[in-house]
């Protein structure tokens, strides 16, 4: 299945999941609108007109298939498998561990840590270099936001 | 208050040095971001947004429109150096801009840009101020039926013009107004969507989603386009432009700022449309028009006016009606509302320092702007050497902090993550996050004033057409949406034929 299929998939479900949701909400009446009633319609909006576009790229490669190239093409719809991002993966890997280290470890070292992590992970910097670098992020962001500007951050482990 | 009276107070204002201090952080942080390409202003004003919670409305405000404009001045010297627009209104810059610096004539073009953008930054808000306080006292007059209408007219044609296809964007804006619908329901007390989740009780909190859709997922997204760039080497030598560039260039500028602010004061419009017209328009009234994109520089100044004198406009609906109209201005909409500011046409009349105060700051901006772009263009061209393997890393810490400082859960971080990868994933499968922005923070409004409308006319949905200025805004979106459709069910209709 295309990426642009599956995201059509994930479209309906999403919409018909919000008329769901909405419509145990109470839908009202159309001269006195209850609390669901416009995310009701929303919700059907969404499913209707992502069923409709799904619908239309299967009958566009049904077509393809019959006649190569023949059917307009569709910019707005990329049609090639989606390549796994696994640099983005990582990345996100990464942050999810910061977020859950940070109240427990604190600011200064869970940020040493996710900065360290992430100059491994995209920049060619030397380690030593990396190492000053998140040193001095950490702290410097540390003193500014805590002391200068007042921020309430996690002290954790230093603390 | 007539617009003097109101300059007047709004210089008291814009002069506190607390308030001197914010315009230039906005503006220099403006330039930055611009500089900077990766990290548009939407990403700058959302990771900036927490950081305007612990001052005064007026000062937030201040900082944050000089993040906006500013940007709008940075955003032409990527183009120019390295063929790379800094943010969306600079793209057409890259046309002849980098052509000129290839030329060796980077300095003029530079120049040119900076000049263009100040006078037409200035005569955007020298209108901003002479027409926002008798709009205001018309819009006065506007009901809640005139509201919706206007708030539907918005999000069709931010719809209609956004980059995704008409699918996508439909898709898009009715999650964006679902997501703002979340929390207690303030006519019948009923939650909605908060899955039995406190944090969810007041809706979903708007500087996590704007900073894990624009902070988070623009570090993500452009983890794609590489990690290289190449700059144009040597030094600038010339920044002002000569006698003939000047000759060239007065009219584009003229013709550019007058577009330009007329295109910023349309729901959708902005610097992105106002800069690709005015340099259709150039090119079009040249005589040589086979000098475009051969390194013309009507083809610089025409379009950084046209962008600056559009990011001016796009104040006025904002300001004098409450409608944001694109998303950047959405997300300011949403630095008032967490302030407790009402944005409306009252807002002049609750808050005059706020309001003229904000404009006052934008005259003192631009020609704090015209000083940072031009005797200091050297730092700038400086600042585009550094990796972004180093400013990534940075970005993403900056949006922690920005959400746990303003919430102090790290439940808010985890969603910030989550909304970070939903916005990665949209624009990856073709999606505009502007209209999810909109519809988030206009989605709210539109349903209060749809049921305000329903309850004054007595459950008759007639009552939307039979107001003149609710009656138009209600046809002309349904000419715009029917336009933007007509193709989209042509296309669909010929797949389907294709197919029998």
């Amino acid at each position: 299945m295309s990426t642009a299929l599956i995201t059509r998939v994930l479209w309906t479900a999403l919409g018909v999941f919000i008329a769901v949701r909405s419509r145990a909400l109470g839908l009202g009446s159309f001269e006195e609108p209850g609390p669901g009633l416009l995310a009701f319609g929303l919700g059907i909006a969404m499913a209707a007109a992502a069923a409709a576009d799904g619908i239309r790229l299967i009958l566009r490669r049904k077509a393809g298939a019959g006649k190569t190239g023949v059917v307009g093409a569709d910019a707005s719809a990329p049609q090639a498998p989606m390549k796994l991002p696994i640099r983005q993966l990582a990345v996100v890997a990464v942050l999810l561990a910061y977020i859950a280290l940070l109240e427990p470890a604190g600011f200064a070292l869970g940020t040493f840590a996710f900065l360290l992590a992430l100059l491994a992970l995209l920049s060619p910097l030397s380690w030593p270099r990396a190492i000053a670098f998140a040193v001095l992020g950490s702290a410097l962001n540390y003193a500014v936001f805590k002391y200068g500007l007042g921020v309430q951050l996690p002290v954790g482990l230093l603390g | 208050m007539d617009p003097l009276h109101g300059i007047l107070l709004g210089l008291q204002v814009a002069l506190q040095p607390v308030n001197l201090l914010y315009c230039f952080a906005g503006v220099f942080l403006g330039t930055l971001i611009g500089v900077l390409p990766g990290i548009g202003p939407a990403t700058a004003i959302a990771l900036l947004l927490p950081a305007t919670t612990g001052v005064s409305p007026a000062t937030g405000i201040i900082l944050l429109a000089g993040i906006y404009y500013g940007s709008m001045y940075g955003g032409s010297t990527t183009s120019i150096l390295i063929n790379i627009p800094g943010e969306a209104a600079s793209i057409v810059t890259c046309i002849d801009g980098h052509q000129m610096a290839r030329a060796g004539r980077a300095g003029p073009a530079l120049g040119i840009a900076a000049i263009g953008s100040f006078i037409a930054g200035t005569f955007g808000v020298v209108v901003l101020s002479v027409v926002a306080a008798p709009l205001a006292r018309a819009a006065l007059a506007f009901g809640p039926a005139e509201y919706f209408s206007l708030m539907v007219l918005g999000l069709v044609l931010v719809s209609c013009l956004s980059s995704g296809s008409l699918v996508n964007a439909l898709l898009t804006t009715s999650l964006g107004i679902v997501i703002g619908l979340m929390g207690i329901d303030t006519m019948s007390g009923v939650p909605r969507f908060t899955f039995d989740r406190p944090q969810f009780i007041d809706g979903m909190d708007v500087i996590t989603l704007i900073v894990g859709l624009f902070g988070v997922s623009e570090v993500l997204f452009n983890l794609e386009q590489g990690m290289g760039r190449s700059i144009i080497e040597g030094k600038i030598q010339r920044i002002l432009p000569t006698r003939e560039d000047w000759r060239l260039s007065g009219w584009p500028i003229v013709r550019g700022s007058a577009l330009g602010f007329l295109l910023g004061l349309l729901p959708g419009g902005g610097g992105v449309i106002a800069s690709f017209a005015s340099y259709a328009v150039e090119k079009r009234l040249s005589r040589t028009p086979e000098r475009f994109g051969a390194g013309a520089i009507e083809g610089v100044a025409g379009p950084e006016s046209a962008n600056n004198a559009a990011a001016s406009a796009a104040f006025i609906p904002l300001l004098t009606l409450g409608i944001p109209p694109n998303v950047i201005l959405g997300i300011l909409l949403g630095a008032l509302i967490v302030q407790g500011v009402a944005p409306g046409p009252l807002l002049i009349v609750n808050n005059p320092n706020l309001f003229w105060g904000v404009v006052a700051s934008m005259y003192i901006g631009n020609i704090m702007l015209l000083v940072l772009n031009l005797p200091l263009i050297g730092i700038w061209v400086q600042l585009l050497r550094i990796p972004y393997g180093m400013l990534f890393p940075l970005i993403l810490m900056f949006c922690v902090i920005g959400v746990y400082g303003t919430t102090g859960s790290v439940f808010f971080l985890y969603l910030m993550a989550g909304f970070g990868v939903l916005g990665y994933l949209l624009r990856r499968t073709g999606h505009d996050l502007a209209p999810l922005v909109l519809g988030f923070v206009l989605g709210p409004l539109l349903e209060v004033h749809l049921r305000r409308s329903l309850i004054a006319g007595e459950g008759d949905w007639s009552f939307f057409v039979t107001r003149p200025i609710s009656a138009v805004c209600l046809a002309l979106a349904l000419v715009l949406a029917a336009a933007a459709a007509v193709p989209v069910l042509k296309r669909w209709r010929k797949t389907a034929l294709v197919d029998d």
